[in-house]
């Protein structure tokens, strides 16, 4: 938050055994970084103090409360009142005043100590922004991941070994949730094993900014690991690190652009403290046009891999109405900034369907990312499932311009924009979907009208409940 | 050395025997008086002024405490006895001296409170000799200009506060006793009441339980947030990060402002730092300064405003006082209020141990 007013107070309550039931995002964010976790004792001592004060005497109190993050100390003016009726014995927090100052020089110094510590402990740390791309790590004795990760998803950089599923990690990360101990392994460079565990990030104004891992080497695993590479000789290869843009030229392209993004990110939500709006508005475009090319990156990488022959996708068992609601919710704040409303298939119905988990979630983040793209502000997205004989669909329709049939075909070409530019697109995306989707044995088609929106259908295998 | 009250004055009825026989228990504790003023465990000196301004803050808190409970078991919950709704309509206190003969107000919490209470008194009255009131409040206006809107609403609530105070103290400003229950800390209220509750069951003989809900009542509705204190503490939060202690001034804030933006540069309360200023020299009063770095005319000329008995600090022997010795003890004096009670207390019985 930065150092100002409070449009609103940043409310919170605590139930009757002092945890915290509910909490504004600035507030949550502060007791998460104290080491407390959703739903439990409240970690920010002097406010629970006096929470417990208040509780004692049932009285409004209105009082000073100092807290720090790990970058700011925060002067917090806080009136903290009784509870009634159902919520008996609890207590409302409703904090009036947040002033946050950097911290002094002394704490930076251990805090770099504290990465020194990890460091030498072996444990690696990753920083990643809303749509899990990574834009910062540290992986001790790894100097080759350093570059190729930068820029890349956390998806596409590493596995998850068993018990530890893919579909946990993008629950939580859905839901904003912290993730807890998930077993994962490198796909490529050293193929280390580690323990992965995160915290959503909470940006100035409030809002899911990314996640922050750390990565303790996992010993057991990597033992397993190395049994397991012994037995299965010739495994298949990498789906990019194999390709000349992939291993070579993507990397190289992706550690600059990621240093590029984090640093005017950084730059433009003022987390060093105030700049002129001007400037941070300089910096968010650079921020975007950062991102822009990260995506042309990501996309060029894609399309290597899906256009060698020997490109294949896994048959996981998936179900539509789960992959619509994560790929809604890894949209939800894009769409939000535009007011427009994603309405989603109940969660209580399922439609099975074979497919590669983390392709399919491309797809449909495409999609919708596209329909969020060409659709008018204060528009409905709507995505619907439906099981159609020996097939499960999905389709995303919008309220946008739609498109003419002369044009329906030539939007799943390589590089076709339809003559648009600057709206941040590659002209690649549908193509790698259409690719990706008869790869898994189905298929990505469009219906539309010119002024009556379109929509875009996604065909996959159906498979038995 | 204090003035008892007993019943019996308020009792004509009551015969010069009985009276005689009242005063020759209360005798009894004459030692205890005696050995009070005899060997005084502080090196303040209570003036005359101080200990009147006390008893007159804890007579009108006690009374406005009882009459508030009354009124509203009267009126929310229906009580119709008659000496409770004649306490609820006096304009003089029933219950304080009961309390008073019980030992009741004679809790540490509750004699630091008021201590405060008279010695911040005192101050503005000291204050009021330099600076008019209006020159006060004017210097407070200028924050409602202030751009961060939460500073000018905490300027406007403070100046609201203290309007509320003047005219309750009959329009004397910083120099009068501001004595009201909206000013209390939670927990002194809440300190209070429950021995008023008990005193008015006594006086009345009822003891219903329309006098103990009155209390949670008059407790639940109290919000300490609305009190002068309170509200000049919420805006030097909010002031002292914009401003630089250039302006640190108690004729350029006022006091209440003043002492709670010292308060918050020294990591001190505004209760330690009133009692600094009844302590001879005002000597941790001019650490407390010196330890938050300012100018030695700055010092000075505070140190002339807040300072009753004509001393004078130089500029040599406040430049004197090494700083860091100045933050390592200010550090320790905004430790824990129970520790430092302790090492206080055992700092009396054996003299001449303790660092400072």
């Amino acid at each position: 938050m930065a150092p100002g007013n409070l449009a609103e107070p940043v409310r919170g309550q605590l139930d009757a055994d002092g945890r915290l039931i509910s909490a504004d995002p600035p507030l949550l964010h502060l007791h998460l970084q104290a080491g407390g976790y959703e739903k439990g004792p409240l970690a920010l001592p002097q406010l629970a103090s006096l929470c417990r004060l208040c509780r004692k005497l049932d009285m409004v109190l209105s009082r000073p409360v100092q807290a720090a993050d790990d970058d700011y100390l925060i002067s917090m003016w806080v009136e903290i009142r009784p509870q009634s009726g159902e919520d008996q014995g609890g207590v409302g927090i409703s904090i009036i005043d947040w002033k946050e100052t950097p911290v002094p020089g002394a704490n930076i110094t251990s805090l770099d100590r504290q990465r020194d510590f990890g460091r030498l402990s072996g444990r690696a740390s990753i920083r990643t922004d809303a749509s899990l791309r990574i834009m910062g790590l540290a992986l001790p004795g790894d100097l080759a991941a350093v570059e190729k990760y930068i820029g890349q998803s956390l998806l596409d950089v590493f596995d998850f070994v068993a018990p530890s599923k893919q579909t946990v990690l993008v629950e939580s990360i859905s839901e904003r949730q912290p993730v807890r101990a998930q077993h994962v392994r490198q796909k490529y460079g050293k193929k280390s094993s580690y323990i992965l565990s995160g915290q959503p990030l909470i940006d100035n104004d409030g809002l899911f900014s990314g996640y922050r891992f750390t990565l303790e080497p996992d010993e057991d695993q990597e033992v397993r690991g190395k049994i397991n590479e012994v037995e299965c000789s010739g495994g298949k290869s990498d789906l990019i690190s194999d390709s000349l843009f992939g291993s070579h030229l993507g990397p190289a392209l992706r550690q600059p652009l990621g240093k590029i993004i984090a640093n005017a990110e950084t730059i433009g939500s003022r987390l060093e403290g105030p700049l002129r709006g001007d400037y941070s508005n300089y910096a968010k475009d650079i921020a975007s046009a950062g991102r822009h090319l990260m995506d042309l990156v990501n996309d060029l990488s894609d399309l290597e891999a899906i256009q060698r022959s020997s490109f294949t996708v896994a048959a996981d068992d998936i179900d539509l109405v789960d992959m619509a609601h994560r790929a809604a919710g890894l949209l939800a704040v894009k769409a939000a900034d535009h007011q427009i409303r994603i309405d989603l298939p109940g969660k209580d119905t399922k439609v099975p369907a074979k497919g590669e988990f983390r392709r399919v979630l491309q797809i449909l983040v495409n999609l919708i990312g596209n329909a969020i793209r060409y659709s008018p502000d204060g528009s409905v997205i709507k995505l619907q499932v439906k099981q159609e004989g020996e097939f499960s669909t999905i389709t995303v329709r919008d309220q946008g311009d739609g498109i003419a049939p002369e044009d329906q075909q030539k939007i799943f070409e390589k590089f076709e924009r339809l003559g648009r530019s600057g709206d941040g697109g590659s002209g690649l995306g549908l193509f790698i979907s259409r690719r990706l989707a008869d790869a898994m044995e189905g298929s990505l088609t469009v219906e539309s009208a010119v002024g009556k929106g379109a929509k875009f259908k996604l065909t996959l295998p159906s498979r038995e409940l | 050395m204090v003035n008892r009250e007993f019943l019996l004055h308020q009792n004509p009825g009551v015969g010069l025997v009985q009276q005689a026989a009242a005063i020759g228990a209360s005798s009894a504790h004459i030692s205890d008086d005696f050995a009070a003023a005899l060997f005084p465990k502080s090196e303040i000196i209570l003036s005359d002024r101080i200990v009147s301004h006390g008893r007159q803050y804890l007579k009108t808190i006690v009374q406005q405490i009882e009459t508030e409970i009354c009124v509203i078991a009267a009126k929310d919950y229906g009580l119709t006895h008659d000496i409770i709704i004649e306490i609820g309509n006096s304009d003089r206190g029933h219950c304080y001296p009961l309390l008073q003969n019980a030992g009741l107000l004679e809790t540490k919490m509750l004699l630091d409170h008021v201590f405060t209470c008279s010695q911040r008194v005192e101050l503005g009255a000291r204050l009021l000799r330099k600076i008019s009131q209006t020159d006060l409040e004017s210097a407070l206006i200028r924050h409602l200009d202030n751009e961060d809107r939460a500073i000018a609403d905490a300027a406007m609530a403070l100046l609201v506060a203290q309007s509320r105070d003047i005219s309750a103290g009959a329009g004397s400003g910083s120099g009068a006793i501001n004595a009201h229950i909206d000013n209390l800390p939670a927990e002194i209220l809440f300190a209070l009441v429950w021995p008023v509750v008990a005193a008015i069951q006594k006086l009345s003989s009822y003891d219903g339980s329309e006098l103990t809900k009155a209390a949670e009542k008059l407790l639940g509705r109290h919000d300490e947030g609305a009190g002068t204190q309170s509200r000049a503490q919420r805006l030097a939060q909010l002031v002292d990060q914009q401003t630089d202690s250039e302006n640190l001034h108690p004729l350029h804030d006022g006091l209440d402002l003043f002492l709670a933006r010292l308060a918050k540069r020294s990591g001190l309360t505004v209760d330690q730092l009133i009692l600094f200023t009844a302590e001879p020299n005002m000597m941790r009063f001019v650490l407390a300064m010196r330890a938050i770095n300012l100018p030695a005319q700055q010092a000075l000329s505070i140190f002339a405003v807040l300072e009753g008995g004509g001393k004078l600090l130089t500029p040599a022997s406040y430049n004197e006082i090494d700083h860091r010795q100045a933050v390592a003890l200010v550090k320790k004096w905004s430790s824990n209020a129970l520790y430092q009670d302790a090492l206080h207390q055992l700092k009396v019985h054996y003299a001449g141990l303790s660092e400072e």
